[in-house]
This record gives structure tokens, C-alpha cells and sequence, in this order.
């Protein structure tokens, strides 16, 4: 058996750039050797030496690089979102079962993101892209204010690309000529479109959980729906014990989740 | 089979272990120590258990040196536990079990554990282990025994703890008064270790407890985690930095409870901000999600979260609040 202290030992990463994505958020683009191809989805442990380590998801997964979208909410990202190219971390990983990509294929997809949830679904898109399924990929995505869309420039590619791109932001704003309210609020609207769709939701607990029930009154079976799950890791492979929820560890059984089998642990 | 083994039978069996490369610990009221030899009954259970003899925390998983990583292999030298009380040796049993999900901060130990049992004659008011099906005689380890007067019985459970018996000379089969004077004693801590309500006996119960419940349960629980710490299977543990100069230092595993405040604190959220939200997750997790995740308890009904409590909660007093609604 594996000891602990092993599969603690980070590999270096190198900084390859950094992308201002808004003013506390920032996309590493780094170079690391993992012995596995991360998947969209997955997440991996990003070591500040000596300052601390967190759990991030992959915004980003290409040849030789993968891309992490860090947003500055405490010490360890605060370290994160200043570093410069060339700079070098600690990274392990990648953890956690994927976003279910072939319970989508050959069908719509409904993507549901919240401000930084959205860097988790990014690589959904990607794919999507890739597989020439953009026209059958539908995107909501909301953020408070329209300074904290990530990945704006991509967002009109993605659009070019064929894929329904709809934005929303949480209130009015002299800059904005779109939408405003909560991403929640065009599910109904893009399951007209949609056919017998699939969704992905990722953003704050409270809008997963609306989410949800917009789907589930929609009549759309839970068991296509999938949400993925933030919580506080230490370890990212199921030692720690720190993100357990009732039977479950978030960082082994998610963090991507069926949210009809989610439901039942978090009581929604 | 049960043999009779004088004065010295500590004697020999730590000195056999010693020769053997082991390290022998023993507990006391006032933690573990190494042993050489005899020692005195230890306390119904010791207050410290055998985890924190095997990961001794904080303890270093990793050198850094600038944006050098290097690797810092864990103490491999093989431990002997003896005088190990049965709840405690059934608890790294589970341990081990916890261990083939994903490894713990004992996995490297338990792979070379060795343990010699004192059975217990005396459980203490907090003991449940006939409840939990841990004791109060040995059901794990390789060897066990009894105090009897100045002397012990001794009954071997594995093949290991056997050849250890021949290897130190001991052969003598216990009499049958003796055998009959050890399954009376048996019986009768069988009988006072059980509690009620039985915190084993309640899952049910448990699962259906609201909100209320849990308030009334955790009304004196100041969350300062003392039940988690002194669990002997509590494996949830913290990963923290150390510095000795400006670029240079590394990080240390330590035991952690979810008692703490911080435990699940995130950035955007706190999902068990209030107490009452906390000793839930330590009571549930032992007498039901334990069961789901491993297919066996997670409690083994040794009551120090109880009696070590400087209030009094751990798991006895919340099931019997959360029950007798």
C-alpha cells in the first residue's frame, strides 16, 4: 500500500504565462508532467511552498500544459494570482472523477456556470468544440458584474464555434447591454431549445441547488443532471477525511456529482 | 488454548520482541511509553490512543527547500503494542480496514504491528465495548492475557502470537479452576461494559434526528475537539507548514478533528459553521457513515469522548439526548 507521505510529494510546475482574466482572477498556464492526462473536470493540488496548498480545478487541459483559473480569496491564492512566468509551484494530481463527457455525446448539453464555476467547464467546452458538438451546446453563464465574465475573449469564439453562448449579469450595470438576473433564470428558455437534454452546473451551492430544481420542475430526469462540488481538501485522494459529507468524499466520489445521488447526502 | 504464564511473562515476551527489532510501547495513565519490561495494569483505557504512538504528529511529510520538493520516507521501524486494551487493538483493525480505501498516517505501521492484549476485568462506567462486539476480551491481536494474581493467562490468536509463546518457553496449560476464574470474569465485565441507550444500537434514531436534537445534544460541547484527538480511529488529520529560514522549511501532518471551527471553512463558505452541525458529523460519521464508507463501525466503544470530555458530551451523552425524545 501507497504511504501517505508519498502521494503528498508534489512535482514542480513551471509557470509558462499568466492571463488576467478580472482583477482578482487569473488564468496559470503552466507546464507539468502528470503520470495521468488530466480529464475536464478533475482538479488538482497547487502547492504555494510554504505557504500552502489548494485544491484547484483544470480550466484548461492541452498538450504539455494544463490551465488553472485561481481567484484571490485567501493566502494561498493570494500567492497564486501574483505569480510571474517562470515561477515555479508544487502541483500533484490530477484528483477526482470527471465530468461524465460521454453521457453527453451525441446529445445536447446544457452548461449552467456561475462566476468562477465556470473555469471547471471551460475544458467541457473545449471538448465539446473539439468533438464538432458546439451546435448542440448550449451555454448560460452568469457573474455579478460584466468585469468578472472569464474568458471573454474566448466567449465570442465559442459563439463562432457554434455554440449557444447566453450571459447574464446578476444586476444592471452602466457597461452592459445584456441580460441581467441570476443564470438560474434562463434554464426554462434553454430547454426550449434543447432536446432530451444533459446538463453540467457548476457555481455557488445556493445557485446549484436552484438550478436543480429548475431542471427537476422542468421535468428533466436527475440523473442526467451533474453539479460539481467545492470543499475544503487537504489531501485531494481521500486520506485527509476533511471534505467527507455524510458517506461521501468529495475529493474521491466527486467532485463532480449526479445531482439526484448528490441530493440525497446534502439534504437539497 | 490458554496457558498459565508466571511473573515475568512481560519479561520475556518484551525482551523476545526487543530482540526481534520491535519497538515495544506500553500505556499508561499518562500516554505511552517504551517498555523493557513489566509494567502495571494500565488504566480501562489508557487516556492516549495507539494512534498517536504509531504517527507521532506533528510529524514532517515534506523538505522544502526553495522550490525543491523532496520526499521524507515515514518511520517504517516496527512497533509492538502490549498491554494494548482489545477496544484499542480492534480500532487499528479498523484502521486497517480504512487503509484499503486509501492510506492513513498508521498505514505503513500496520502492515508490522504486533500486539499483545491485556484483556480487561474492570471496564470503566463509559465502556461499551460488549455493545460494539470489541472486547472486554481480545477479539484482535496476536496474543492475549490476563492479570491473575501474580501471574497471567495467556491465549494466543494468531500463528504469529503462538510461535512467540513457544519461542519464550511458555507451555504450561492453564488449570481448569483457572480457565473457570477467567470466563467468570469475562461474564461479568461482558455485563458492565454495555450502556444504555446504546449508542450502537440507535442508527435509526440517528438518521431521523433533526436540528432540535442535535442543539439539545451539543448544548455543552464547546467544539474543542478533545473526543476526535483521544478516538482511536478518528484518521482525518491537518497538513501544515513549517519554516526554519526564509525559503527553507516543510510540511508536517498533524491529527485533526472536525470539531474545529476551521475544519470545513472554505473561502466562500463554512457548511458546518455551528456546533451543533459539528458534533453531528463526529457522532454520524463513527455509528452510521462509517458503516457505509467501510462496512464496519467506526466506534468501538472505548467512551473517551465521553470521559475525556471537560464537559462530559461525546458520543454517549449525544445518542441519549438525541434518543430519548
Amino acid at each position: 500500500m501507497d504511504s501517505v507521505t508519498h502521494k503528498l510529494t508534489p512535482i514542480k510546475a513551471v509557470i509558462a504565462d499568466v492571463i488576467k482574466e478580472a482583477e482578482d482572477t487569473v488564468t496559470l498556464v503552466m507546464r507539468v508532467s502528470p503520470q495521468k492526462v488530466p480529464e475536464p473536470g478533475q482538479f488538482a493540488m497547487l502547492y504555494a511552498p510554504l505557504v500552502g496548498e489548494s485544491a484547484i480545478s483544470f480550466s484548461g487541459i492541452r498538450d504539455g500544459v494544463v490551465e488553472h483559473t485561481v481567484r484571490r480569496v485567501g493566502k494561498v491564492t493570494t500567492v497564486l494570482t501574483s505569480l510571474s512566468p517562470g515561477d515555479v509551484i508544487g502541483w500533484r494530481g490530477p484528483y477526482g472523477k470527471p465530468w461524465p463527457m460521454s453521457e453527453a455525446k451525441g446529445r445536447d448539453l446544457i452548461v449552467v456556470a456561475g462566476g468562477i464555476g465556470m473555469a471547471p467547464l471551460r475544458p467541457v467546452i473545449h471538448r465539446r468544440i473539439d468533438e464538432g458538438e458546439a451546435e448542440r451546446t448550449i451555454l448560460l453563464y452568469g457573474a455579478r458584474s460584466p468585469d468578472q465574465l472569464l474568458y471573454r475573449k474566448e466567449l465570442k469564439e465559442w459563439q463562432e464555434a457554434g455554440v449557444d453562448v447566453r450571459l447574464t449579469i446578476d444586476k444592471p450595470h452602466p457597461s452592459w447591454s445584456g441580460r441581467t438576473g441570476f443564470v438560474t433564470e434562463l434554464i426554462p428558455e434553454a430547454l426550449e431549445t434543447a432536446k432530451d437534454p444533459v446538463a453540467f452546473i457548476c457555481g455557488p451551492e445556493i445557485m446549484m441547488k436552484v438550478a436543480i430544481g429548475v431542471f427537476e420542475k422542468s421535468g428533466i430526469d436527475l440523473s442526467r443532471v451533474w453539479v460539481s462540488l467545492e470543499r475544503k481538501m487537504r489531501c485531494g485522494f481521500g486520506s485527509c477525511g476533511y471534505c467527507q459529507i455524510g458517506p461521501i468524499f468529495v475529493c474521491r466520489h466527486g467532485p463532480t456529482f449526479r445531482a439526484d445521488e448528490l441530493r440525497c447526502v446534502l439534504g437539497w | 488454548m490458554i496457558y498459565y504464564a508466571g511473573p515475568d511473562f512481560l519479561d520475556r515476551v518484551i525482551r523476545r520482541l526487543r530482540s526481534d527489532g520491535y519497538a515495544t510501547y506500553a500505556p499508561s495513565e499518562w500516554g505511552w511509553f517504551e517498555v523493557e519490561g513489566h509494567f502495571s495494569e494500565p488504566p480501562t483505557p489508557p487516556p492516549v490512543p495507539p494512534k498517536h504512538v504509531l504517527r507521532k504528529t506533528p510529524s514532517l511529510v515534506l523538505r522544502v527547500k526553495g522550490t525543491r520538493f523532496e520526499y521524507v520516507e515515514p518511520d517504517r521501524t516496527p512497533v509492538a503494542l502490549i498491554g494494548i486494551r482489545p477496544c484499542d487493538a480492534f480500532a487499528l483493525e479498523i484502521l486497517r480496514k480504512v487503509s484499503m480505501f486509501s492510506p492513513t498516517l498508521v498505514t505503513e505501521k500496520l502492515s508490522n504491528l504486533f500486539m499483545v492484549v491485556e484483556e480487561c476485568p474492570n471496564p470503566s462506567p463509559t465502556c461499551f465495548c460488549a455493545d460494539a462486539g470489541t472486547g472486554p476480551d481480545a477479539r484482535v491481536g496476536d496474543l492475549a492475557y490476563m492479570r491473575l494474581g501474580d501471574g497471567f493467562l495467556v491465549r494466543p490468536l494468531t500463528e504469529r502470537g503462538k510461535a512467540l509463546l513457544v519461542s519464550v518457553g511458555i507451555d504450561e496449560l492453564a488449570p481448569k479452576e483457572a480457565l473457570e476464574t477467567y470466563n467468570d470474569i469475562v461474564n461479568k465485565a461482558t455485563k458492565r461494559a454495555r450502556i444504555e441507550p446504546s449508542p450502537h444500537h440507535h442508527a435509526d434514531e440517528l438518521k431521523e434526528a433533526t436540528w432540535e436534537d442535535w442543539e439539545r445534544a451539543s448544548r455543552n460541547c464547546a467544539g474543542c475537539g478533545s473526543c476526535s484527538i483521544s478516538c482511536p480511529t478518528c484518521f482525518c488529520f491537518d497538513i501544515r507548514e513549517v519554516h526554519e529560514g526564509p525559503d527553507e522549511g516543510g510540511r508536517v501532518v498533524v491529527w485533526d478533528t472536525c470539531l474545529s471551527l476551521y475544519f470545513a471553512a472554505m473561502a466562500s463558505h463554512n457548511p458546518r459553521e455551528k456546533i451543533p452541525a459539528r458534533l453531528r458529523q463526529f457522532v454520524m460519521h463513527k455509528l452510521v457513515w462509517w458503516r457505509e464508507q467501510f462496512g464496519i463501525t467506526g466506534c468501538v466503544g472505548c467512551g473517551r469522548c465521553t470521559s475525556l470530555c471537560p464537559f462530559n458530551v461525546g458520543i454517549i451523552t449525544a445518542v441519549k439526548e438525541v434518543v430519548k425524545k
